[in-house]
């Protein structure tokens, strides 16, 4: 489903949440998130398979 | 959508050999020693569904030469990627070192000389938010069954951001 703003602050936060991706990216990476804290708080990924 | 990533079939056309970093993860080391990590989250911007971040990092910051295989075996897991006909990436390049400008340059570069352009749509945008200039990137395959509607979000998006544009 498309998501629908109604205003341009809703799409602006909504950017903001999308470049604290990054954050969240590097917390996983580094070892500061687990990937169960990952799951916990709602992120998603792909899965890779051997 | 459930997207899975075969790590032996994405090494029989990878020139680096790709490793999972834990099951949210790939890895690669260039043989000049410069180790990389390249995965997707999910990203709820646009849709609740199907649309992923793309990150590629690395934690060793000695400077290297330019080497084909890197952006080679990145194509690769993109391929991989795009061969789930609904699925949409962004990226919003790293801007820790200000240098997202020359990053965006490249991964279009990358992109542009490993993928048909005829089967693709790439959408960019640069907003400066706070003083800082993001440089943005929408990318789906033009086959995608929602591909009016995930264009029209996007384009939505970037008139709405017009004012923040930088270029």
């Amino acid at each position: 489903m498309i998501k629908v703003y109604e205003t341009k602050e809703e799409k602006l936060q909504a950017f903001k949440k999308s470049i604290g991706l990054r954050k969240v990216w590097e917390d996983l990476t580094s070892g500061r998130m687990s990937f169960e804290e990952f799951k916990q708080q709602g992120y998603r990924t792909v899965d890779i398979i051997r | 959508m459930k997207l899975e990533f075969s790590l032996s079939s994405l090494n029989e056309k990878a020139p680096y050999r790709l490793e999972s970093s834990g099951q949210y993860s790939f890895s690669f080391i260039t043989e000049q020693g410069k180790k990389y990590e390249i995965g997707f989250i999910q990203d709820l911007m646009i849709s609740d569904e199907g649309i992923y971040q793309f990150f590629i990092s690395t934690e060793d910051k000695f400077k290297t030469a330019p080497d084909i295989k890197i952006q080679q075996t990145v194509m690769v897991v993109m391929t991989e990627f795009f061969k789930t006909q609904g699925v949409v990436l962004d990226y919003i390049c790293a801007t820790e070192d200000n240098r997202q400008a020359a990053r965006d340059r490249k991964f279009h570069r990358w992109f542009e000389q490993a993928m048909d352009k005829d089967q693709y749509c790439m959408r960019s945008m640069s907003v400066e938010i706070d003083g800082i200039c993001y440089y943005a990137s929408v990318i789906l395959r033009k086959d995608n069954p929602r591909y009016n509607a995930v264009m029209e979000a996007v384009d939505r998006f970037i008139a709405d951001f017009q004012d923040k544009i930088t270029n």
